[in-house]
């Protein structure tokens, strides 16, 4: 039996305009990428700097502890060169002479342990293109390499959509399969302003994501897979513009290809959840870390699987939030998932 | 008012190696195991381990005025009182849930606000059914740590004033009035003068919304301020051995590092920002003579009349020994 800790964090929406704000996000989600700041032009919500320079100091004091970080989408604001630089220079950037300026976020580049494998993923927010927002940006493979790694080599299967990272202890293995389902085109939306917020189970990428899964397990003894996809299929509350369109078919899938934990994050609100019709898969949704919203919970989660003989027998998912009264990141609730 | 009692599905717990439990709780908090009647310990499928369960102590659900206020207490106690002897984190839950719950609600019955008349007259017992079960099914299952750390009501101290929050609200409105501007333009609508002229119109008559931006400001500002303070405190604290005093104000003015944070993380036309800044020092004053406003990096105190932060040494970080998995296999596609 081998124990496998992650942390999982999602939609830091790093840019390199900071604090970038808008403050009628609590009440209208799918429009906060309308907003001005400093009321010049067409911009979304972005991050805290000072937020970001609390998950720092948190990663840096969990990742002696953890076998893994996984992003699981939205790591920029837009999918713009500027934003998704910004977030690889806060992950993978090279320790800098000068010091950035205190009201600047410290970034975790310079607190990282370079052993410690970090699985970034794209979300609808990274594959933003140009001013109106549109889908199908390709910026993201342009700044974090077309395995999405940059340049750890630490992907095992690459296809143009779906990735997976294989990691080993006491002979179990654990699989991490990322599937970008990023809308591809500005029709495949539903809706008013759809394309801004959804995401889209194409038929292809479901495909690719089922069939690395299958090989990989005949390959690899031992093995669990979970799957990271940006958007939550089949939320409890799920709005319409912020829908992964026929979401209903991830849950059968993962079922059949004996997948038992999806991570995602994309509604901003950390939550655990079982979908009605695949009751033995557990998605856990992490909220957002670092956005500048107000009304959110900043909140990530520290998952524990134990695995024997490629099968998950306990796990455990904890959730962390960032607590405004004492100004840090902490143990908020555990989870059983299994 | 109407009261509804039922009890959350949560396990009050001890968090990992830390023996505090239920540390600022007081006496009308205790281990709760929710009981449906349908069973406890499966209410989403997830299990609470059986030696965290402990006796119960009702909560109360409160659905009164006209919005839904979810408190949370002892039976037969004052609701208010209780909510304020609530962890914060828990009070922060349950408002957030709280905020859900009304967007839904606010779907369901066509957009109309909800009032208690409208929730009488038309679907009381769906709403008290809906809030029931978004509070099971958020909550299920899951054990809360109560924070080790000792409660500081220092938060809330800062509330600005009506002047203060009208810089913020001021800029809101023209933003709201972009923000609409520009929703119109990416559903399709072609960028016609009248158009143009449209929004500018209606947000001249913001007047309706005043009170709401004022409210939103005054939380965006008390909640800005101390992060900014806080991302500050925690850089400056590092390496430190001992407490460290740090001016932010010089004859009343913001240190300039102090002023980028606050106009980066706050809406406030460039026009108004010494104004703002002048009165934003002058409230934080007091704020900073209670010594009682930080976390855990320090805290804000006044120095003569300067305003400082006082922080604290960081304190060391864990570092917990673990195997890290190997990466299985690298092989590039």
């Amino acid at each position: 039996m081998a124990a496998f800790r992650l942390v999982h964090i999602s939609d830091l929406h790093f840019s390199d305009r900071p604090n970038s704000l808008n403050p009628f996000v609590g009440g209208l989600r799918w429009s906060d990428f309308a907003l001005l700041r400093n009321f010049a032009f067409f911009s979304p919500s972005s991050f805290s700097s000072a937020l970001a320079t609390h998950l720092t100091l948190y990663l840096e004091s969990v990742q002696q502890g953890i076998d893994a970080l996984v992003v699981t989408g939205d790591v920029a604001t837009t999918g713009s060169q500027g934003n998704l630089k910004f977030a690889r220079e806060y992950f993978f950037g090279k320790p800098v002479r000068t010091p950035e300026p205190i009201y600047e976020a410290l970034r975790f580049s310079s607190r990282r342990d370079s052993s410690l494998p970090v699985l970034v993923m794209p979300g609808n927010h990274d594959r933003f293109e140009g001013t109106r927002c549109l889908p199908g940006g390709a910026q993201f493979e342009a700044v974090f390499g077309d395995s999405w790694d940059a340049d750890q080599d630490v992907v095992q299967y690459n296809t143009k959509r779906v990735k997976m990272v294989v990691l080993g202890k006491d002979g179990e293995h654990l699989g991490i399969c990322l599937a970008d389902f990023s809308l591809r085109r500005l029709g495949d939306h539903v809706g008013k302003l759809g394309w801004f917020g959804q995401g889209k189970v194409y038929d292809d990428i479901l495909h690719d994501l089922e069939t690395l899964t299958v090989s990989a397990k005949r390959e690899i003894k031992n093995l669990y897979v979970i799957w990271a996809i940006h958007f939550p299929p089949v939320h409890p509350v799920e709005e319409v513009q912020l829908q992964l369109i026929d979401g209903r078919l991830i849950g059968p899938k993962a079922e059949a290809c004996g997948v038992g934990v999806i991570i995602c994050g994309h509604v901003h609100e950390a939550r655990i959840y079982r979908i009605p019709t695949s009751p033995k898969l557990s998605v856990i949704c992490a909220g957002s870390a670092t956005s500048v919203e107000q009304a959110a919970e900043h909140a990530l989660f520290e998952m524990e699987l134990n695995l024997s003989k490629g099968a998950l027998v306990a796990g455990a998912a904890t959730k962390i939030s960032y607590d405004s009264v004492i100004d840090e990141f902490r143990t908020v609730s555990s989870t059983q998932i299994q | 008012m109407e009261l509804l009692e039922f009890k959350l599905p949560v396990v009050l717990g001890q968090q990992r190696s830390h023996a505090k439990f239920m540390h600022h709780a007081g006496p009308n908090w205790h281990a709760e195991n929710f009981s449906t009647g349908e069973g406890p310990h499966n209410v989403l499928g997830s299990t609470i381990p059986e030696h965290l369960a402990h006796p119960t102590a009702g909560v109360v659900i409160s659905i009164h005025g006209q919005n839904v206020l979810i408190v949370t207490s002892k039976e037969g106690t004052s609701a208010a009182e209780d909510m304020r002897n609530a962890p914060y984190f828990l009070q922060k839950k349950i408002r957030l849930q709280f905020a859900s719950i009304e967007r839904q609600l606010r779907k369901n019955l066509h957009e109309e606000l909800i009032s208690l008349t409208d929730v009488e007259t038309f679907r009381f017992t769906d709403v008290i059914q809906i809030v029931r079960d978004r509070i099971l099914e958020r909550f299920a299952g899951q054990t809360i740590f109560e924070s080790d750390e000792p409660y500081r009501p220092t938060k809330d101290q800062f509330i600005p004033s009506d002047k203060l929050a009208s810089y913020v609200a001021s800029a809101m409105a023209r933003m709201k009035a972009d923000q609409r501007l520009q929703e119109a333009l990416l559903s399709g609508e072609k960028a016609k003068p009248e158009l143009l002229l449209k929004f500018v119109s209606e947000a001249d008559r913001s007047n309706d919304h005043e009170h709401q931006f004022i409210e939103l400001a005054r939380q965006m500002i008390s909640q800005n301020v101390k992060l900014v303070m806080s991302g500050i405190g925690v850089r400056v604290s590092e390496g430190k051995q001992s407490d460290v005093t740090m001016n932010i104000t010089y004859e009343g003015r913001f240190a300039d590092f102090l002023v980028q944070g606050f106009l980066e993380a706050l809406p406030v036309d460039i026009y108004q920002a010494k104004p703002f800044l002048d009165q934003l020092y002058s409230e934080l004053l007091p704020v900073g003579r209670s010594g009682a406003y930080g976390g855990n990096w320090g805290k804000l105190i006044v120095v003569g009349d300067e305003l400082a932060l006082r922080i604290n040494p960081r304190r060391t970080k864990q570092d917990r020994k673990w195997t890290r998995a190997k990466v299985f296999k690298r092989r590039k596609s």
